[in-house]
Order: structure tokens, then sequence, then C-alpha cells
């Protein structure tokens, strides 16, 4: 067979019909990481053309209406991390990012009916727990401080690095050890390795403060607060930035579109080329490199640097093919099936809820947090398929945040349902008990929501990702931390394909967006092209 | 081709189909376990074995190498990308040997292949891959098939191999073509193959006439049979490095230690980055760090093996013998060592003491792959200087 066979299979099937050359990097996708790659790569001064296949950047996350008069939009409802070098280095503030409230205060409601509300900023946890009355302040003062400290050291650790010295890059536990005081050795060993069952085993008696810890560790994510490694997910969630502050959660103005549409307008402003409605059909490789992009419609965009920001089954196996890629590299694409997912449902309210609580927190973050046996259960149940509840609620009114909506009297209530089994195709029995549970669960925060509620839309995995044609694995529960920052750091430097650089979702830590996996491989990008400039 | 090292933890190795033709003309009886199948280490005694298939012909069951057939359509393609052999462009009949090289550019295995049709390829390899060769046939429109033990293996080593092949009515006009031909209507290939200076064949068959093809070959050339002994000499000697003995495979490594790039094991030959792109090439073009070992073969003066024996250069340990045997032809130990490469310029010493007490010289043998490796490189400078 003729070498030139080498060339993608997919290209050749008929002569392109256009081909375009002197592109010096191509983004595929308008997502967070996507447009924050572009932008780099502009500023750098590449002539880079970002393709996005909706017909406007961001486009799946927009608001639209899901009942009459009543609007959502999909995606992160709150931010928990976004990358301060990103914000600085572009100055996104400049292209209209701005938060409606960028440190919410989260409210924890408990099975007895009790509520404790905490602080946005964690730092200031153990001042919110004296307002409340809670008999253990300096207990859970002591360890949260602990915690936080722990998250600080870590941060640094579950970086994700690229290019020519990512390449040698390994998470040194022991460097973890080396930098952390000697009397808190013993204590991070347990935060990184144990369950947060262990972790929390005799810190404090009282079972609220344990239950909101579990509530926050284990919510959107796989692994169950009884399973080894879980408490870590609690300490990277405290980890990240937004707005200045660690551990904070943020409410953009627009929601997340708030944060794409400054992204996009920092990418035009450094000259590139977004381009809508523009379906990639496959990436070319010419041997072990990449040669450009062809469209749907059959254009080739001739680049030596292609960045793809779509999930990692879509940007190697469809886009470029196992036979393209390093065979090892495979293991990594092969993720096991997950088992729990959470569901996303967004509640038409006529008008705010009758109880005063609620009422007042109209502009906090929510969050049911089951007993320690009912959330035990709901993972089980999950895993094997059934609903159970309670289940762990996060809940914001996206409309508290929206002028017009408030005037209107009309409340838009978005939650997060966490643990639900994941299923690609679920069935309407499934999707009705998952919906009941939610509701049940809800009516723990605020009793006598179900009187109001004039529609609601259930959004589960298999959802979004038959509507936006994402791998729906992307969208279930997150792995465990480790897990995931071991995969992310395979995917993001071992394809074999140069001038290949991946920032899809697989390559975040944690849970939702921060645009640093997009700042990462842009900078591998230019480090690369600098290193090859100078050996030519 | 050769054979992957003994696995002596294996207690019910499978009886290969030449089996019971092998045990009835073996005098020594020593078998061992190669890749869980049964296979003699000795018939009568490796002086004689070597001297048989250095001079006249001898005969070998080549059995417990992995076998693998390879058909669709994109057969070559997906062989020239999960290995370095070029199968896309192989000729008809012709063979070709490379290797298999992890994601990071370090060697799993030997590997040959053999272009039996446009869509039909059989493959040999020191150790089973069938889990990667699933991998590899990802996105091709290939059939991967273990054929070992499916198919019976005679290996004619020698130069009077053309007389036994003729017993069963196989015209074999290349040195270097395999040729197919029927006896008893069984198809047979026959594929020419070289270790070192040793012009060789192997005849593939179907198993069921495993004995009667073997009896046929017994019966016109009266070949020696060769056991495992004096085919690792004959693999010492051509400079061919045994995965799991003289390196650790990459498939196998918990660490770097021990696994090696083809430089290291002076194969770059088999792996040339202008050999169109196969798996571990980006990372060959792009080494992580220097050289770091060389295993090369010396020459001992001495009269016995002794593998594991520290290597010194100026009275410093510099590596250490991997495998090593005792040549009646050059009456001298050769050894595989796995040396520091400063130590290639140095005079070497072997911690295996003369009668008098002196630790015994040893000096750079140049093998048959050895020459083939330079010549490799001074076709490769050439063409550099040319560039510039």
């Amino acid at each position: 067979m003729p070498e030139s066979k080498n060339a993608t299979s997919k290209t050749q099937s008929r002569a392109p019909s256009k081909i375009e050359a002197g592109i010096d990097a191509v983004v595929v996708g308008a997502t967070v990481e996507g447009l924050a790659a572009a932008s780099y790569l502009g500023k750098a001064g590449f002539k880079t053309v970002l393709l996005e296949a909706g017909a406007s950047a961001g486009a799946a996350g927009r608001e639209r209406e899901f009942a009459p008069g009543y609007h959502c939009a999909d995606g992160e409802h709150l931010l928990s991390a976004l990358d301060p070098e990103l914000v600085s280095d572009f100055d996104l503030y400049r292209f209209g990012l701005s938060f409606s409230n960028r440190c919410l205060d989260t409210v924890y409601y408990f099975d007895d009916g009790a509520a404790i509300r905490l602080d946005g900023e964690p730092q200031r946890w153990k001042q919110s727990l004296s307002r409340a009355g809670c008999d253990e302040i300096e207990p859970f003062g002591d360890f949260m401080e602990m915690v936080l400290e722990t998250a600080a050291l870590l941060r640094s650790h579950l970086k994700l690095t690229m290019g020519r010295d990512g390449r040698q890059s390994k998470f040194m536990v022991s460097s973890i050890f080396s930098n952390a005081p000697p009397e808190r050795v013993a204590l991070i060993e347990r935060f990184l390795f144990g369950s947060t069952d262990d972790v929390l085993d005799g810190v404090f008696k009282d079972p609220r403060l344990q239950n909101l810890i579990m509530a926050e560790s284990s919510l959107r994510m796989a692994a169950a607060p009884h399973d080894a490694f879980s408490f870590l997910a609690l300490v990277h969630a405290l980890s990240g930035e937004v707005a200045g502050l660690q551990g904070a959660r943020a409410y953009v103005k627009g929601g997340i579109v708030g944060v794409v549409d400054a992204l996009r307008r920092a990418a035009q402003a450094k000259k590139v080329d977004i381009r809508a409605a523009a379906s990639v059909k496959s990436v070319i490789v010419e041997w072990d490199r990449i040669a450009g992009v062809e469209l749907v419609d059959g254009t080739q965009i001739r680049t030596p640097i292609v960045v793809n920001a779509l999930d990692a089954r879509s940007a190697f196996v469809n886009q470029i093919g196992f036979e393209k890629i390093n065979l090892e590299f495979q293991h990594v694409l092969d993720a096991p099936t997950p088992k729990t997912a959470s569901a996303r449902i967004h509640f038409a309210l006529r008008g705010a809820p009758a109880d005063q609580s609620t009422k007042a927190n109209l502009s906090r973050r929510l969050v049911l947090a089951p007993s320690r046996t009912a959330l035990r259960h709901a993972y089980h149940s999950a895993r094997s398929g059934k609903v159970s509840a309670p289940l762990i609620i996060e809940a914001v009114f996206p409309s508290a945040f929206d002028e017009k909506a408030m005037a209107a009297k009309k409340q838009v209530l978005s939650i997060f349902a966490h643990p639900i089994p994941y299923d690609e195709n679920p069935s309407e029995n499934m999707r009705a008990e998952i919906m009941e549970a939610a509701i049940r669960s809800l009516e723990l925060i605020m009793p006598g929501v179900t009187d109001r509620i004039e529609a609601s839309e259930l959004r589960l995995p298999a959802d979004i990702a038959h509507e936006s044609g994402v791998d729906p694995v992307t969208l279930a529960a997150r792995p465990l931390i480790l897990e995931q920052w071991a995969r992310a750091q395979l995917l993001i430097e071992s394809s074999g394909i140069e001038g290949f650089y991946f920032c899809g979702p697989e390559a975040q830590i944690g849970v939702g967006v921060s645009g640093a996996a997009g700042r990462v491989a842009a900078k591998a990008a230019m480090d690369d092209s600098k290193s090859r400039a100078r050996f030519l | 081709m050769i054979f992957a090292a003994e696995d002596l933890k294996s207690d019910n190795p499978r009886p290969t189909p030449l089996f019971s033709a092998a045990a009835s003309v073996s005098k020594a009886n020593v078998w061992t376990s190669v890749n869980g199948w049964t296979t003699a280490r000795l018939y009568t005694s490796i002086e004689e074995e070597y001297e048989a298939a250095s001079h006249r012909v001898a005969v070998l069951d080549m059995g417990a190498i992995a076998r693998y057939s390879i058909r669709g359509k994109d057969a070559g393609t997906m062989l020239s990308r999960a290995t370095s052999v070029p199968a896309s462009s192989l000729e008809l009949g012709e063979s070709a040997r490379g290797l298999i090289l992890s994601d990071e550019g370090e060697v799993i295995d030997h590997v040959e292949t053999t272009n039996l049709s446009d869509d039909f390829f059989l493959m040999a390899m020191t150790h089973p891959h069938a889990r990667r060769l699933r991998l590899a046939a990802r996105g091709f429109d290939v059939e991967v098939k273990d054929i070992t033990g499916e198919v019976a293996i005679i290996g004619l080593i020698g130069p009077d191999w053309r007389k036994a092949v003729s017993a069963i009515g196989i015209d074999v006009k290349s040195d270097h073509l395999a040729a197919q031909g029927r006896m008893r209507g069984v198809e047979i290939v026959a594929r020419p193959f070289h270790l070192g200076r040793n012009d060789c064949i192997e005849l593939i068959f179907p198993m069921e006439e495993a004995l009667t093809i073997w009896e046929r070959i017994d019966r016109s050339s009266k070949p020696a049979p060769i056991g495992l002994d004096a085919f690792d000499l004959l693999r010492i000697e051509a400079g061919v490095p045994r995965p799991g003995t003289d390196f650790i495979s990459a498939e196998y490594a918990f660490s770097d230690a021990g696994v090696r790039r083809p430089a290291e094991l002076g194969l770059s030959h088999l792996a040339p980055l202008d050999r169109g792109w196969f798996n571990g090439r980006s990372a060959l073009k792009h080494p992580k760090g220097a050289r770091r070992r060389a295993v090369t073969v010396l020459a001992i003066d001495a009269d016995y093996a002794a593998p594991g024996a520290a290597v010194f250069a100026a009275g410093k340990p510099v590596g250490r013998i991997t495998s090593s045997a005792f040549s009646p032809h050059l009456k001298r130990v050769v050894a595989f060592a796995d040396l520091a490469p400063a130590a290639l310029r140095k005079t070497l010493e072997v911690s295996m003491v003369s009668v008098d007490g002196r630790r015994l010289a040893a000096s750079l043998f140049e093998t048959p792959e050895r020459l083939l490796a330079l010549t490799y490189r001074e076709n490769l400078d050439q063409a550099t200087e040319t560039r510039r």
C-alpha cells in the first residue's frame, strides 16, 4: 500500500472544495477552554482560527426559554474556579466579565429541618458558625484551617503541565510532604488518601457539621464519602480561586455565558478569527504531525497547530481516528463507563417559595446535606441503577440575580441533584423517579415548593449529550481527583501527534470550568513552536 | 527470529505440534518452557548442534515463537503503524525485520513480517502481543488471529537447507522471498530468513501435518536437531539482544531501569525514522535525554559462560554480562553486556577470573547486526552531510 495512505483516510474520499493556508493555529470548540487557548495564541501573534460547530461561541450554554416566560441556561450555574492567570492576562473585566455575586453564602439544610448558614469565604466559616450558635466552633474552625492550608499546598501540585517541561511531570506526593510542616504530615496524608468518612472520624461530633462536609466533598463526584481518596475532592474544590477569593463560589452576570462572552471579546481583540457553524469533520494528520483540519463542507484549513477543546472521544477517536494515535494512549481513551451522575433541573416557580427562610436566602447557594446513612444509601442505589431520596441538592435562583425576572415575580430555580444512576438512554420511568426524588429532597429545603412549580425541565447527561453531541461520559459524575489528574496529564501530553494540543473537559480537574487547561495547551503550543523555529 | 527467554515459572507447558517428533530424536532429553510451550534446550550437545547449523543443516522446532496472521485490506498499513516494519512496501513474499516500540520509543519486542498477499501478512514475535495487536487493529479493516499452536513451524538452519526443503517438494527460488507449495493437499509456506551469517528457512504448515513433514525432512537430509542452547549461541554471535534477558521489554517494565531504546541496543537500523510512521517514532525523534546504556556483544577470553558477571573499564564497574555462551568456533565466550556508553572506548575486563586470579580481558565483538547498524549510521551521517 503506498505511503500516501498515511494521510487520514477520512480526508481522501474526495478532493477538498477549498484549501485555506497561512493559518498558524486552529482551535476547535468555542468553550471556555477553547476561547482561552485561542486568546493566548492570538495574543502571541499567531494567526488563529477558532471553529465552533454551534451557531455562536458558547451556544450550548446560551439562555433559552424552557417554559413560557421562564428562561434558563445550561452549563455551570456557579463558578468555583476561574483561572486567575487568564483573568489577569486579558483583564477580562475590561471585556465584560462581571459578577452578580462574587462570594455566595451557602445555607446548608439537614434532614431534621435545621439549617446553618456559612459565609461565602471558607476562611470565615468559623465566625459564621459562632453566629449560628453551634457547639463545636473551635474544632470545626481548626479543621477547616488545616483543610484550607492543605488546599493551598496542593494547588501547585495538581496543576496541569504540558510541553517540553511538562513531559517530565509527575505528581510527587513526597514533595508535598517536604513542603508541609512536620506536625501536619500525618494529617495531610489522611486528607490526600483517606475517605471523607475516615477524615471526619472523631474530628467533631455534631452530625450536621459532618453532613455538610460530606455533601461538599461528594457533590457531583463519583466517589461516595466512604470511598478511599474521596476527601481530596473537597480539598481540591477549596484550592480553586474565583474573583480573587480562595474556595468561594461566584455567580457570573449572565451565567456561564457571561464568561464565554468576555473571553470571546478578548479573543476578538487579539484578532482571533471566530467562525461559527463551522463543524470539523476530521483533523488531518500526516505521518505523526498535524497538517490541518477538514470541515464538514469539505474545506481544508492547513495549519501546524490544532488545539482541541472538545471531549476526548470526539477529539481523538472521531476526528483523528485510532489508527493515528499511539497504541498505549488508546487505553487512556477507554475510560470505564461511569455509574453515577448528577441531574440538572430547572424549575419555573410562580413567585418565590412561601417560607420565610427561602425568601431570605434567594440570592444564596442552598445545599441539602443528607445524613451519612442517607447519603451512603443514595450512592448504593445510584450505583445499582436506582434512585433514592434524599439526594444532595445544590440550588440557586438565577432569577434572583436578574432584575427583569424579579419584577415579573417569576422565579427560576436551578438545581443539581446528586447522586443518580448514569444512564445513556434513560427511560421515562427513570426520569420520573429522578424528578420525584429531587422534588422530595427539595421539599426538605423549601417546604411547599411543589405547589409553586409551574413547569420543570430535567436535564440528564444523555439529554445534553444528545443536543450538543458531546460524549455523555464527560457529563457524568467526576472520578476521583487523583484519577482525573492522572488522566488529564496523559491526555494532554501523550497522544504522540506533533502539533496537537488537547484542552477538552477531561483536561480539567474537578467540577466546572476554569480556562486553565486552555491556557496550558496554548502555552505548550507556543513553546513547541518557538523551539521548532530555533531548530530550523 | 529468536526465542523468548525461558519462563521457568510455567509449571505445565503445552506440547508444540512437533513435540513428539522432537522428543523422539532427543538424546539429552532436556526441556524447558518458552511462552508456555515445551521446547528442547538440548538434543545431543551444543557443539554438535552448533556444528550442524554452521556447516550442514540443523532442524529446529520453532513452535514457541508467537505467530499472528493479519488479514484485511488495511493489513499492510496497520502493520506499518504498529511496528517499525515497512509492511506496506514489502513485495509479495518478502519478509522484513523490525521492532515493536512503546509510545515512548522503547523496545517491546522483535518482529518479523512476511507479505503473503495484498491482504494477508504473517507476523512472528518473540513474545505474544495479542492485546497490543487488538489495540493496533482499531480503526483498520483487519482481522488479527493468533495462530501459535495452530501451525507447526520447522526451522532449517545451515547452508544445506535447500536439500531438506526439496524433500517436501517446494521450490524456493529466492533467498529473500517466501515460496508457497502444497504437499498432501496442504499448503506450506517456506520463508527464508537470516540469523547473523546463517542462512535459514522456516516451513509453516497446519499442525495436523507436523509429524509427516518432519519425518520426510529427516529421511531426506538427516538434519541434526538443534535446541535452545545452541540456538542462543547463534543468536549472540548474530548480535540480536533478547527481551527479558538482555533488556526488559517496555511492555512488562515497572520502571525505566532495564528498558532500552533501539539505539541503546544497537538496533537503530530496525527503526529508522524515515521508515514511515510507526508507533514510538515521534518519541524517538525527540528522545528524552542522552543515550543511557549500550547493549553490545563482547568476546571474552574464557572457556566458560558467566551471565551476570560485572564488566570493568579502567578498574571501575561499567556494566554487566546479560547473556553469554561459549563459542566452539571462536574458542571464546561471546556475551551480551549492558554497559555505560563511554566504556565502549576503553579496555574492558570481566569479573570472571583466570587460573592466575586475574580478571579476564574482553573486547567488542563485530556481529552482523552491529555491522548493519554501523552501515545505517554511516548512511545517515552521509545524508546529513549532503543536506548541509
